[in-house]
């Protein structure tokens, strides 16, 4: 779990601290975006993010939680309009999972020659998830979200969170040949 | 690794550079001065400097050297004959797919929209007949050299531009020059499981081939250009497009870590293979229509690395396919001549896989454009890029090293 308290937790973000925020969170949001739907697309829509939280920081409800599960909502709702994206990228990780421009270094090769071995599944295997089954499994990997947060962030129960949870990562595990693990 | 960490890694990427960072923060503040917004909110880093809408993103300089992996996806479906499964090639396939060199229509090489073709099953199942009366490969090594080369657009300051055949949101144009075709070339050698080495292993050397413009026109634009010999990657700042051959690097052998197809075990029979390939297609790791799944998995069983019988049944399994056309007589890169094979798809290219109609052997998979498009001398049925099957077979010798 990462440190979600520092930047507001539990109280309307005030302007000011809206910069705060900013700074705190950014990277992070980034990098969820860009696992999602590439480094690319990320640039924008994590710039869209923030401005749509500022721009409707009136509607944020401390009760509901963390200023962090908040921006991942957001964030997780504009990855949604972008699913065809988001599914393009999984395909072609599928496909090109080892086909890879190693700008010469040997050393980068070899790593990828023992890494990459099951990702083309893996990657296909995010595909076939449903929509709401791969919100819930990527805040958990991603971004190391608490069944709570994530009830927060989508504003879905409890109990549903860890239904979907349970269901996404079975799928994953049986495409990867991993039935019979459990967790870390 | 669990399958959560492993999601991590298939996913992770560079993070944001700090011009990404200072534009986010850009658009907060002019977000913030908007009218009807409080003042304090103007606090918020450097003030505005462009209007929230139309923000293009500054990626810049270099700081996406550990994400190799978005090099180049290409939208059209890429048959991987031999190659993903076989795991040694593609686990060291990384050469730079960079474009090899002839425009448009070559001689004998219809161009799409004059393929219409004709419906491949008879062809399929005579091809069927031809792979089950072939001799089987033997070898402790399954060993295969491959040659790729894609079309590269020049733009501004030579940097290389996003084409409309590559993968992501379309990007602009502005600012083409001419085109290139680059070329490379990996040799890998695959070793069946073992005890020590539970999925295989792999070695191999790859180099890449260097880069030319595309035709005598493009030829003329480079010169006007100044002759430049190297050329940046728009994907990858930090990777150099240049004419002249790279070095050759030699990888492996290294311990393979993730479980293939068993080529030799595979059903034999077309209605036991259809079912695999449908039970199994999440980690066959192509994903589609039906159709397009059984097409790419079929070329998938259709190398050497297969006994005959499963190369049979293979092309049995397309047999089944609805959509499959075929056009005899069309040269591969290398100069081949061969039968075209393709699934209609929708989009600017073609993916066309041809096969040597005497040995059912597949020689080469390209994609051509479908779309005509002026503004980059793209016409129908220009190569855009391809793999070439130079050679593949079980061996006791292996050839990298």
């Amino acid at each position: 779990m990462t440190a979600h308290s520092e930047a507001g937790m539990g109280a309307v973000p005030a302007a000011g601290e809206f910069a705060d925020i900013y700074e705190r969170h950014f990277a992070e949001i980034h990098r969820y975006i860009a696992g999602r739907l590439g480094p690319d697309v990320a640039d924008d829509i994590a710039a869209d993010t923030f401005v749509i939280a500022l721009r409707k920081r009136d509607g944020f409800d401390p009760a509901r939680g963390a200023v962090r599960a908040w921006l991942y909502g957001i964030a997780t709702n504009l990855v949604a309009r972008q699913q065809r994206a988001e599914l393009r990228r999984y395909r072609a990780l599928a496909r090109s999972g080892a086909r890879d421009l190693a700008d010469g270094h040997e050393e980068r090769v070899v790593s990828r020659v023992t890494a990459e071995g099951l990702q083309p599944r893996l990657a296909s295997a995010l595909a076939r998830l449903s929509r709401e089954e791969r919100d819930v499994l990527l805040l958990v990997a991603l971004a190391d979200f608490s069944h709570e947060e994530i009830s927060q962030a989508l504003g879905i129960p409890y109990g549903t969170v860890g239904s979907r949870l349970s269901r996404a990562r079975k799928k994953i595990r049986s495409a990867l040949g991993q039935e019979g693990q459990t967790d870390e | 690794m669990n399958d959560l960490s492993m999601i991590r890694v298939l996913l992770d990427e560079a993070p944001p550079s700090a011009e990404v960072i200072a534009e986010g923060r850009r658009r907060i503040a002019a977000c913030a001065t908007e009218p009807g917004r409080p003042a304090a909110l103007r606090g918020v880093a450097s003030p505005a400097t462009r209007p929230t809408t139309g923000f293009r993103s500054a990626r810049g300089g270099g700081f996406r050297h550990r994400s190799a992996r978005g090099f180049r996806h290409r939208t059209a479906r890429r048959v991987a004959v031999g190659t993903a499964a076989a795991g040694a090639a593609a686990a060291l396939a990384f050469v730079t797919l960079v474009p090899h060199g002839t425009s448009a229509a070559r001689p004998g090489h219809r161009q799409a929209d004059e393929l219409p073709g004709v419906p491949a099953r008879g062809f399929l199942l005579t091809m069927a007949v031809k792979a089950a009366a072939a001799s089987p490969s033997t070898g402790r090594w399954y060993c295969q050299e491959m040659e790729e080369g894609g079309r590269e657009l020049v733009g501004a300051d030579d940097t290389t531009l996003q084409a409309p055949w590559d993968q992501g949101p379309p990007a602009s144009l502005a600012g083409y020059q001419y085109a290139l075709f680059s070329k490379g070339m990996t040799q890998s050698c695959f070793e069946p499981p073992t005890k020590g080495a539970p999925y295989g292993t792999v070695e191999g050397v790859t180099q890449r081939l260097g880069a030319q413009p595309a035709s005598p026109a493009d030829a003329a634009a480079w010169r006007r250009a100044g002759s430049p010999m190297s050329w940046i990657a728009w994907f990858d700042r930090t990777v150099r497009i240049t004419m002249a051959p790279g070095r050759r690097y030699l990888a492996g052998p290294r311990n393979l870590t993730g479980a293939r197809p068993n080529y030799a075990t595979l059903p034999t029979s077309p209605a036991r293979l259809r079912a695999y390939i449908l039970a199994h297609e999440a980690e066959l790791g192509n994903a589609g229509t039906q159709s397009e799944v059984l097409y790419d998995d079929a070329f998938t069983f259709m190398n050497a690395q297969s006994p005959p019988a499963v190369r049979a049944a293979a092309y049995r399994v397309l047999a089944s396919v609805p959509g499959i056309r075929m056009e005899p007589n069309v040269q591969d890169p290398a100069g081949q001549s061969g039968t075209a094979l393709w699934l209609r798809q929708t989009g600017p290219a073609l993916g066309l896989t041809i096969v040597d109609p005497a040995t059912s052997t597949p020689l080469c998979v390209e994609d051509v454009a479908q779309q005509r498009i002026p503004a980059i001398h793209v016409a129908l049925g220009t190569v855009l890029d391809y793999t070439l099957f130079v050679s593949s077979g079980w061996t006791n010798t292996p050839r990298s090293g």
